[in-house]
């Protein structure tokens, strides 16, 4: 039987009424987002400089492999998405042997307004790359970037080949005139210059109303009615707050970072046609010939899975991996899904390249 | 912050043609840099019927009032053009919201009848509200037609905060405060 013989017009309205009640009885619930802990896999603190950190996470075994891994994460939002309770990445490959480490940006403030993307490159990632080869007693590294740090740690490469034994990239966006996300399209409208002049970094509000945008449904309707569905479910309400804790924690982005950024990346392409200037250095993709492997997720909103992929057609490396899984741009590093098909296969495809640091 | 801004630029704007230029029983005085120019916005003491236009005036002391009127003037149409523009902008991102959610909710309407109807399958329904608001809005926001506008509402906003931080530095008024120009006072 469907509805068409016995709705009224008012049936949908009166759905939709009790839908939006539901989801104004679980909001309340959210406030308790701070008894929520993150972080969870112990570390030490290795390397400090202004406000950047370098983390290294402790493990009850040796280390069984002899490249140690970096992890560069975004400017956006914060890298404990890595280290969720119960479903964290990092734990998992210090698990299987890895000596993780983990480049935590901070929360960057006036001073840092004027810093470039070769400054964050040369100051930061650079002496933390040497910190670890150091620690590690390691020549080489694999460098492993999240998002927008994929994309740095992929111009990092082509800087700093000697430095870098394998390249992994998570969700990076390389080709923008690929993107097709709520963001690439905005972005070719902003004037950047007018922004940045103006606030310098990039408050965290306005990239809420920006993050919003991206699936304005099914995050701020679907998701808090799922919630409501679930309330009596613990484990369930102790990871929907750990995720929206993080959600909702993101520090200002770098102005002058987010000049480059959109002006370079997004607006002109730079990077896939040889023509972004870092310092003094032109950012060429096909000097990288090391071993990549490039995840992306075929329903990501942030970064479209077309932009990513490029990478893969633009490097020289023999040894080359694309690997698509169909699952959202958080999906791929804190989910269940993860856990059960994203890194097992990360963890296969670098232990075999992690054995010795030529 | 914004909504003060605007608040004073609008009160500029009302106030810039006084003619009520009286030099006597001035009080709460303030100096206003408008295009390289001092303005003295001040209050007649002793009004108990306030009235803005009759009891604020433009200090014709220090310099003529005619070009203290047009400069004040065509200063604040400058600082307003982009809380026109903004405003425009703003409009018209709504409109295009409000044109979706009807164009949406036609849609769920429309597929309504094929959901077969009983007690479980409320979460059925709320699916397909989610999925069909999330496509048109997605789609909304990611055409050059809201993308765009949008993009001009923020080039404008930033301007109107440009207009802001000139005023109150020049000024040494603070718009945070509930009453920053003294209104109450007055």
């Amino acid at each position: 039987m469907t509805l068409q013989q016995e709705t009224n017009p008012l049936d949908h309205q009166m759905q939709m009424a009790d839908l939006y009640m539901g989801i104004s009885k679980v909001l309340p619930l959210l406030s308790s987002v701070n008894e929520v802990t993150n972080e969870t896999t112990p570390h030490d603190v290795v390397f400090q400089v202004d406000k950047v950190r370098l983390l290294r996470y402790k493990s009850n075994t040796a280390s069984k492999y002899k490249v140690p891994v970096l992890i560069v994460y975004a400017f956006i939002n914060r890298p404990y998405i890595l280290d969720l309770e119960n479903k964290s990445m990092i734990k998992n490959l210090v698990d299987n042997g890895f000596d993780i480490y983990l480049l935590d940006w901070g929360t960057p403030d006036a001073e840092e307004s004027t810093l470039t993307i070769d400054d964050y490159l040369k100051r930061y990632l650079d002496k933390c790359v040497d910190t670890v080869r150091k620690i590690s007693d390691s020549k080489k590294i694999t460098l492993f970037g999240f998002c927008m740090g994929g994309t740095f740690s992929t111009i990092y490469t082509v800087m700093h080949k000697e430095k870098v034994k394998n390249l992994i990239t998570l969700a990076p966006p390389i080709d923008c005139s690929k993107d097709t996300t709520v963001f690439g399209a905005i972005s070719k409208f902003l004037d950047v210059d007018n922004i940045v002049d103006t606030l310098g970094n990039i408050p965290s509000s306005m990239q809420y109303q920006f993050f919003m945008m991206l699936k304005p449904f099914k995050h701020f309707v679907g998701k808090y009615y799922e919630i409501s569905q679930r309330t009596a479910d613990n484990d369930y309400m102790k990871d929907s707050l750990r995720l929206e804790k993080w959600l909702w924690d993101t520090a200002p982005l770098p102005g002058e970072v987010f000049r480059q950024w959109v002006k370079d990346l997004y607006q002109k392409n730079l990077l896939v046609h040889n023509g972004l200037k870092i310092g003094q250095t032109t950012i060429e993709l096909q000097k990288i010939d090391i071993p990549l492997l490039n995840i992306v997720a075929e329903f990501d909103h942030l970064v479209s899975p077309e932009s990513s992929l490029a990478l893969n057609k633009l490097v020289s490396s023999k040894d080359n991996t694309p690997m698509s899984f169909p699952a959202g741009h958080i999906g791929l590093c804190a989910s269940s899904y993860a856990q059960r098909e994203v890194w097992p296969k990360l963890i296969q495809w670098l232990e075999v390249r992690s054995q010795n640091e030529l | 912050m914004l909504i003060n801004l605007v608040s004073f630029l609008q009160y500029n704007a009302a106030y810039g043609n006084t003619r009520q230029a009286s030099f006597l029983n001035r009080e709460n005085r303030i100096n206003l840099e408008m295009g390289g120019q001092t303005v003295e916005i001040f209050q007649l003491k002793n009004t108990n019927d306030f009235k803005p236009t009759e009891t604020i005036g433009v200090d014709d002391k220090k310099i003529d009032r005619n070009s203290a009127e047009t400069s004040h003037r065509q200063n604040s149409i400058t600082m307003m053009e982009p809380g026109f523009e903004f405003f425009t902008r703003f409009t018209y991102c709504q409109a295009l919201l409000f044109k979706s959610w009807v164009e949406a909710s036609d849609q769920v309407a429309k597929k309504l009848p094929d959901v077969k109807r009983d007690s479980k399958n409320s979460k059925e329904i709320s699916t397909l509200h989610i999925k069909i608001y999330e496509e048109t809005f997605t789609n909304l926001f990611k055409s050059p037609e809201y993308a765009s506008n949008l993009g001009k509402m923020i080039n404008a906003s930033m301007s109107l905060i440009r207009n802001y931080k000139v005023v109150s530095e020049k000024n040494n008024v603070d718009f945070d405060k509930k009453d920053p120009l003294n209104k109450n006072k007055l």
